[in-house]
């Protein structure tokens, strides 16, 4: 492959859309490790909280037929995971590290076991029902992208494309502002 | 002068009054055995409330349970295959038990044991040799491939005080992607309908004893054996514990500690990339793609049942072996999920790892000295 056609690859239009969204649960990651590093915390679970948390997300938002609950459950699901994170390892001691592959586990087995009861069945009917205007949904198949956490054939990478002007995406810019200004000011 | 420090070390621990039976090996079984009741208590618990009713609830558990042991341990297939995946899980536990005696987690024993295979598996299909100098040769092939895996974060832990257990994590990507990549493009059999290496030499092969149960087991087992020597009965065992223990007192007392890092995380490489070895060698006898199965990762929690120790991490794994083995009859007997064996992980992880949670069920009253002290984390940075 010539450099040209890699940069057209690159930089065409379609690309730099994937890449935004791909990156956004990648960048928010980023910053839960961020948060935890500022403080202290050593959180290699963070995989964990967003499995669970994305799970969460997609019952939630399956169940109630809006996002706006999905990104309460999903709140609340990550922020239960850190609170078993922070338990383990201030009450109980427990080393930081031991207690993140303690919470990595934990997401793999319970995640697993509950995703053939949403995708593919009647849930993810209403999942996938949503019209063209309210494509918030398609978000939480962004963070469900474990190629094992779905049955084949319910996700396609596509599908994230031309959804890069998702409500989080600005939250995760204004957080990346906020950090840059306590960076700069502390 | 390094040795007659550690020397005169090794003999003043000597001098401490005997224990007696009860004491060295009954007391430490109490939490590791609480921790698993628990953790199967606690799963039949999250059963019985996810099923449809309590009665169906109950029948599952008993199923599920009576599933596990009866086809993982009690049929003599059920044994055998026990006995299979207990094998690479011995060698990988020891490989984060050893660099733990040093202080340093390895979770990097996945990326480790995808490189002995790796290496392992290419001089076993393209070099030719006779036969029983062939296995010998692909073993060793394949523990220095992981030796120089885990050579990389030893060095930079020691050199650059990088954070050993990103390093690790990062380093699995990297394997497991690069001997997937090379089978796919490079190794790959002409055949179209398999994605894999070709077959390895005849006499590359290990023997199988009976069924799919080869004789890696007992080099696992004599592994462990080994392991447990050099730790506890070696100067070199005693300066990699002291390094553990106390960095600086380990400077004071003239052992080099940042070489133990760096020696700590190749014998541990080695370990593991021989689990690799063995397994193709006398289980799969290809490579095929995503040969990676979660060995290196169970390995962690597997090390720490068996407090780090090298021989209880023999019966240690056998139980993970079990329950890898158990997950299957657990659908099929009961129509649970496999992945409720990747709960049972966890809590036992989560009960071993906080004896204080096992102490505080069963009303256990800690001595002094026991109870767990604040465990300062490294960081990262």
């Amino acid at each position: 492959m010539d450099i040209q056609s890699l940069l057209g690859i690159l930089f065409a239009a379609g690309t730099l859309q994937l890449a935004v969204a791909t990156a956004t649960p990648i960048a928010l990651g980023a910053y839960a490790g961020l948060f935890s590093e500022r403080s202290g915390v050593v959180n290699i679970g963070i995989e964990g909280m967003m499995l669970t948390a994305a799970m969460a997300a997609a019952f939630a938002s399956a169940y109630t037929g809006t996002v706006f609950w999905g990104i309460i459950a999903a709140l609340l699901a990550g922020g239960l995971m850190a609170a078993l994170h922070a338990v383990l390892s201030i009450r109980f001691k427990m080393n930081q590290i031991i207690s993140g592959t303690v919470i990595n586990f934990l997401a793999w087995g319970i995640d697993r076991p509950l995703v053939p009861g949403l995708p593919g069945s009647a849930q993810l009917a209403r999942l996938g029902g949503y019209s063209a205007e309210d494509r918030y949904p398609t978000a939480f198949q962004a963070t469900l992208r474990r190629p094992d956490s779905l049955p084949t054939g319910t996700y396609r990478p596509g599908d994230v494309g031309p959804d890069s002007d998702h409500p989080l995406r600005y939250l995760l810019y204004t957080l990346g502002i906020a950090n840059e200004v306590d960076w700069r000011t502390s | 002068m390094e040795k007659n420090m550690a020397q005169e070390a090794t003999d003043t621990t000597n001098q401490e009054p005997k224990k007696s039976f009860r004491q060295r090996f009954l007391k430490p079984l109490v939490i590791p055995v609480l921790s698993i009741v628990t953790s199967l208590i606690v799963v039949a618990i999250i059963i019985i409330f996810t099923a449809e009713s309590l009665a169906v609830g109950f029948e599952k558990v008993g199923k599920g349970y009576w599933g596990i042991i009866d086809g993982a341990l009690l049929r003599s297939s059920g044994l055998i295959n026990t006995l299979v995946a207990t094998t690479p899980l011995i060698l990988t536990s020891l490989a984060v038990a050893i660099p733990f005696h040093a202080g340093l987690f390895n979770i990097g024993a996945e990326g480790q044991f995808m490189m002995g295979a790796l290496c392992g598996a290419l001089v076993g299909i393209y070099v030719d040799l006779p036969p029983v100098i062939h296995p010998i040769v692909v073993i060793m092939a394949g523990v220095a491939g992981g030796m120089l895996w885990g050579f990389i974060p030893g060095l930079l832990k020691a050199w650059l005080h990088s954070h050993e257990v990103i390093n690790t994590i990062m380093l699995n990507f990297i394997a497991i992607s690069l001997a997937n990549m090379l089978v796919r493009n490079y190794f790959k059999d002409p055949n179209p309908s398999t994605v894999q290496t070709l077959p390895l030499q005849a006499t590359a092969e290990l023997a199988r004893i009976t069924g799919r149960l080869h004789w890696g087991f007992f080099i696992a087992v004599a592994m462990a054996a080994v392991a447990w020597f050099f730790l506890y009965k070696t100067t070199w065992g005693f300066s990699l514990r002291t390094t553990g223990q106390n960095p600086d007192a380990a400077d004071y007392a003239g052992i080099r500690f940042k070489r133990w890092y760096i020696y700590s995380f190749v014998i541990a490489g080695g370990l593991a990339a021989m689990a690799g070895t063995i397994e193709v060698q006398g289980l799969t006898r290809v490579l095929p793609v995503g040969f990676d199965s979660g060995y290196g990762f169970d390995a962690i929690a597997v090390s720490l049942l068996a407090a780090n120790n090298p021989l209880a991490i023999i019966p240690a794994s056998l139980i993970f072996g079990a329950l890898r083995i158990g997950g299957d009859f657990l659908q099929i007997r009961a129509g649970l999920s496999v992945h409720i064996v990747s709960i049972f992980r966890a809590l036992i992880l989560l009960f071993v790892a906080a004896p204080e949670i096992v102490r505080a069920i069963y009303r256990i009253k800690a001595k002094v000295g026991e109870e767990a002290e604040v465990v300062p984390p490294t960081r990262w940075g």
